[in-house]
């Protein structure tokens, strides 16, 4: 999974990200409503 | 002659990437934590930043991707009105309906549990609900996504029904989408219920599962004490070609080791990572409505053996080929105008985890939403430290949930620094291992 001795451009794009996109973030980061009993 | 001349302009590295390491000497992995994009960029490359001789074509390129900026304080000051922006541009209404606190299961760490009880919304409450989301929001958004929520929703099914038939009507009037989906705990969404919820607008589920069937029945029986872990199962068998299956589970300090076996359980089932939506592990939370028998649970992302033990079970969920959230800047739904939650009496709420907390209603549907502004601490991630902090689009002033949970009140941000220091370079390399466009290329 590594790339070493062949890169040979000086920039390489890994991921190109999502520009400036987000996502609402309903279920807690830390799990909480995801984590609570019953559900 | 005035098209020949060339603007010079000084560039500036973002405040907001983090340079992790390569295999490659010669190279930097940045990444944006604005943007989330990912470069591997060579040192020779980054020094002409320094110098301010970098080439027009390394200067866009870098620009594009959100590594460089023209004014470093016009940047901060963006981010700072992250949430004012998305605002402005959110056309989506959000909204969790709590439709009871009753439910057919006996988990032990129910974080509603001594809120639990035969409390269901009724059909005077359902009515002014819709009449609300009607007044409210239908006039100004595109979209309208429910996310039917409890207790244990499926215990209301016939309101969830009742709802969403009115609002599909409605929605249908002025244009405007409507999806919902459940946060259920799986043991009454059988594949014909999931059929019949589908002609409503049903689109996806997140259902609970604590791990392999000993751990998860020992965490998640029903009622009566039997086991629930088989007929999840089954009922996920029946319903995830049908709608998004999110699988999600609580693990504890304890038995997060545990949890690869569910997922090798689920393959062998025959529920594949292509069958499934997401699978996502996350920490047993602390509640004070926490049965008394109950001790555990955490109150920090923070707490340090979180760090190990979430790369470890986002590995064993990746490695597996199931599908995770990747990371991205999230926008935490207190601080959003159109995301609320509507609990069974009409009570409006944030976020679904203030349920019972006194002080933290922010209305109600009978009388309209209240300035939670000043009760919520909205905007106190918006200082000079959280600013120029590197981490700020990804966490945005933390879970205010966590912050209550530790103080009891909402003055200040549930800083997430110690966690992303320890864990945002493994988490980054793993979504680029494991994403398919790139195979080979980070270190």
């Amino acid at each position: 999974m590594e790339k070493t001795a062949d890169i040979k451009e000086e920039i390489v794009v890994l991921d190109s990200g999502i520009g400036e996109d987000f996502y609402i973030n309903m279920a807690c980061c830390t799990g909480a409503p995801m984590a609570k009993g019953g559900n | 002659m005035r098209g020949l001349i060339k603007t010079i302009y000084i560039v500036y590295l973002s405040r907001y990437i983090k340079q992790f390491g390569h295999t490659d000497p010669d190279y930097t992995l940045l990444y944006s934590t604005k943007k989330t994009s990912a470069i591997l960029i060579s040192k020779a490359v980054l020094k002409t930043i320094e110098d301010n001789t970098i080439s027009q074509v390394n200067r866009k390129k870098l620009t594009e991707l959100g590594f460089l900026v023209r004014d470093r304080d016009s940047e901060k000051k963006e981010l700072l009105s992250f949430y004012d922006e998305a605002n402005r541009r959110n056309r989506t209404f959000n909204a969790f309906l709590i439709l009871n606190l009753d439910c057919n299961l006996d988990c032990v760490y129910c974080y509603e549990g001594n809120l639990k009880g035969r409390l269901y919304m009724t059909q005077e409450t359902a009515d002014h609900l819709v009449a609300f989301i009607e007044r409210h929001y239908l006039g100004i958004v595109d979209e309208v996504d429910i996310g039917f929520y409890g207790g244990e929703p499926l215990l209301s099914s016939g309101l969830i029904k009742y709802i969403s038939k009115r609002l599909n009507i409605l929605t249908a009037e002025k244009g405007v989408k409507y999806t919902f989906g459940l946060v259920t705990n799986g043991t009454l969404l059988t594949g014909k219920m999931t059929e019949e919820l589908i002609k409503y607008g049903l689109e996806s589920a997140r259902i609970t599962i604590d791990g392999p069937m000993e751990n998860h029945n020992r965490f998640r029986p029903f009622k009566t004490g039997a086991g629930t872990f088989d007929l999840i199962m089954q009922n996920i068998k029946e319903t995830c070609g049908l709608i998004g299956i999110h699988i999600g589970g609580a693990y504890t300090i304890d038995n997060y080791r545990e949890f690869p076996k569910l997922l090798d359980c689920l393959i062998a089932e025959g529920i594949t990572p292509e069958k499934v939506a997401s699978v996502k592990f996350d920490p047993v939370t602390k509640s004070p409505f926490n049965r008394s028998e109950f001790r555990g649970g955490c109150s920090s992302i923070n707490e340090p053996w979180l760090s190990e033990a979430g790369l470890f079970l986002r590995e064993e969920i990746l490695k597996r080929g199931f599908n995770t959230p990747k990371m991205s800047p999230a926008a935490c739904m207190v601080e959003i105008k159109n995301a609320i939650a509507i609990n069974h009496d009409g009570g409006i709420l944030k976020c679904p985890a203030f349920m019972g907390w006194e002080g933290l209603e922010a209305g109600n549907i009978r009388t309209g939403i209240k300035d939670y502004k000043e009760s919520h601490g909205l905007d106190l991630w918006r200082n000079r430290e959280c600013a120029d902090c590197e981490y700020l689009p990804m966490c945005l002033g933390g879970c205010r949930y966590m912050k209550l949970l530790r103080d009891s009140r909402l003055d200040g941000v549930d800083c997430k620094r110690q966690y992303l220091d320890a864990t945002l370079e493994t988490l980054v390399k793993q979504d680029l291992k494991y994403s398919q466009k790139i195979d080979d290329d980070i270190g």
